[in-house]
């Protein structure tokens, strides 16, 4: 197990620094002017070209200005936006909401996607698993913006069931049709893992000895059928959280709320560079650990994937 | 694959072939009789016409039409079936000339990611060894960096220039090859052990010729079938792109209308729903078409 983990560590630390050392490359070199790529399309004062090539150490070779910026971020002090706010301050305060939102759409998910997954599982062919299984390939074939406009038309604009955008004194309401947006796909992946895995475990023979033991059904299904299928189910939960992260970018853009996603929304439209990198590689690093958390927690729960 | 099974059955009425058929054989029976591909069929060819030439389709060029404010957000009516934006153009026009930019973006990553992807795919799973190992860490790196993200990057970065949709062709065909690369690597792998590409390599076939010849067209099928997913999926990235603002520039795309639109539903929501709509059954189709095919064939499922 020791070796497994120090190889996958390995692993993404290799990972982690190719993809940050490309996202950087991207978005310096690309461009000829790395401060036209920082600003974009907004006119530059002679100030704020010096302070941009000393915040980024432009005048020093490239890998000396990776370094630099590793260090920066490493550290928690990624530099100043555009406008001149620090980036740690835009940062902290916009964490705690997109977190809400992420946890509220996984508890969506996890009540909604896996107990329809049960019940489609154990009426396999049913009408319940038919339409689920239709309405689940539509979710997964539309995408997430576009799901999230016409639910704001629809259940905001239309029938006035929530508000269309993020209204702070609302509580945690505010973040219910957002998060059921942001939740949409996931809730689809895990409803036909979850069925698959259902219909498959109750095919098994260790099902058919508990039932001969004189067991009820209901023991049989909610321990020892439910226990085995829920394993592909978890793992996939938590690589889900963090693409939900990712998802966060459309979803609070869409309602307006002013979290992690919702900032690089605002930063793209504004052109503001600083803001947009670092949040992009904040974004990768969540994506690369729990990738790792997850492949670790598979092969603590599933022997054969250690030794294989 | 008849002469291989030894019976080979001769069945003069054309219309019923009762002959043992072939892996491929039996899926185009499968799919000639599935409804769902043949719906999904129509609809990506009737885009990828829509796209070809738009003019068939809309009277008005949406590219050189001239908009009314006085026509701003006008409900549908029956010279204006899908109604007007909040700029006071046609609707029906934007939507059709909007087919474009998506198919194109489509098409160009899908054959950018298709190439990488056989190249990577086939290198790593025909030499194995340290090649391969080299190869499944760069993977590793490129599958590290989600798609909309890097694609946000890549396309920000080239922004300055005015390029069309090439940005974001590159953004999304430099990532997206992951999938079908492993894809072809685990059937190239499989293929490799097989008697007959042992027999051609004694016979004294090239590296180049058992690549070719004998073990590619076994990865076709599986290849075909990620691609065309794919396809649905990038067209679904390029409308996501255009709606955060990092789309195509100076080109009608659905994904721009539609962030357009948003910001006026409060007063009208047809300029949004009816690119939305247009948006959704392409991907749909593409997906679907994937699906089919997949299902074919796939021999467990018979």
């Amino acid at each position: 197990m020791s070796a497994y983990l120090i190889r996958r560590l390995l692993q993404m630390v290799l990972a982690f620094v190719g993809t940050t050392l490309i996202v950087y490359a991207l978005m310096f070199q690309i461009a000829e002017d790395p401060l036209r790529a920082l600003a974009g399309e907004k006119p530059l004062s002679p100030s704020q070209r010096i302070q941009l090539t000393e915040q980024y150490h432009l005048d020093r070779p490239f890998l000396v200005q990776y370094a630099f910026y590793m260090r920066g971020l490493v550290t928690g002090n990624p530099g100043r936006t555009i406008a001149g706010r620090p980036i740690a301050d835009v940062l902290s305060e916009a964490w705690p909401r997109t977190i809400r939102l992420a946890l509220l759409s996984l508890v969506i998910v996890i009540v909604f996607g896996v107990a329809g997954g049960v019940f489609a599982g154990l009426k396999r062919g049913g009408a319940f698993d038919t339409i689920s299984l239709a309405l689940s390939l539509v979710v997964i074939g539309v995408p997430v913006f576009v799901v999230g406009t016409v639910f704001q038309t629809v259940f905001a604009v239309r029938l006035g069931w929530f508000r269309p955008s993020y209204a702070p004194e609302l509580g945690l309401a505010t973040y219910v049709l957002p998060a059921i947006v942001l939740g949409l796909l996931s809730l689809a992946t895990a409803l036909r893992l979850t069925r698959t895995s259902v219909a498959e475990n109750l095919r098994a023979d260790y099902v058919r000895t508990a039932a001969a033991k004189g067991l009820s059904r209901t023991r049989v299904v909610g321990v020892h059928v439910l226990r085995n299928s829920l394993i592909p189910v978890i793992t996939f939960l938590g690589v889900e959280l963090g693409q939900l992260m990712m998802g966060a970018i459309v979803t609070e853009g869409i309602f307006n709320i002013p979290g992690i996603g919702g900032r690089l929304f605002q930063g793209i439209r504004l052109e503001d560079g600083p803001l947009v990198v670092t949040i992009v590689s904040i974004l990768v690093t969540i994506y690369l650990v729990t990738n790792l958390i997850v492949d670790v927690l598979y092969a603590v729960l599933d022997p054969r994937i250690r030794h294989g | 694959m008849d002469s291989a099974t030894g019976q080979i059955v001769r069945v003069e009425d054309a219309t019923e072939r009762i002959a043992p058929r072939s892996l491929s054989g039996d899926a185009w029976y499968d799919l000639r009789h599935s409804p769902i591909f043949w719906i999904s069929v129509t609809i990506a060819v009737t885009m990828v016409l829509i796209a070809a030439v738009p003019g068939w389709f809309s009277h008005l060029d949406a590219r050189t039409a001239t908009c009314s404010l006085s026509d701003s957000l006008g409900r549908p009516s029956t010279g204006h079936w899908f109604g007007f934006d909040k700029q006071g153009c046609d609707v029906y026009a934007r939507v059709i000339y909007g087919a474009r930019a998506s198919v194109l973006v489509g098409v160009f990553a899908t054959l950018l990611s298709g190439l990488t992807a056989l190249v990577i795919g086939l290198a790593s799973g025909f030499y194995g060894g340290w090649i391969d190992a080299v190869l499944a860490r760069f993977t590793d790196i490129v599958l590290g960096l989600p798609l909309l993200l890097g694609a946000i990057v890549i396309a920000r970065a080239l922004a300055t220039q005015d390029l069309g949709i090439w940005p974001v062709v590159l953004a999304l065909g430099l990532l997206g090859w992951t999938t079908p690369a492993r894809v072809i690597r685990s059937s190239v792998i499989a293929a490799r052990q097989q008697d007959y590409v042992q027999a051609a390599r004694v016979l004294g076939a090239g590296n180049l010729r058992l690549m070719a010849r004998h073990i590619l067209p076994n990865a076709l099928a599986p290849t075909i079938v990620v691609l065309t997913i794919a396809l649905g999926a990038f067209i679904s990235a390029e409308a996501t792109l255009s709606f955060l603002g990092v789309g195509p520039k100076n080109v009608i795309s659905w994904g721009a209308d539609i962030a357009e639109a948003q910001r006026w539903i409060r007063q009208a929501t047809h300029p949004l729903l009816f690119p939305a709509g247009f948006l959704t059954l392409t991907v749909l189709a593409f997906i679907m078409l994937g699906d089919a095919v997949r299902e074919a064939f796939d021999p467990r499922l018979r």
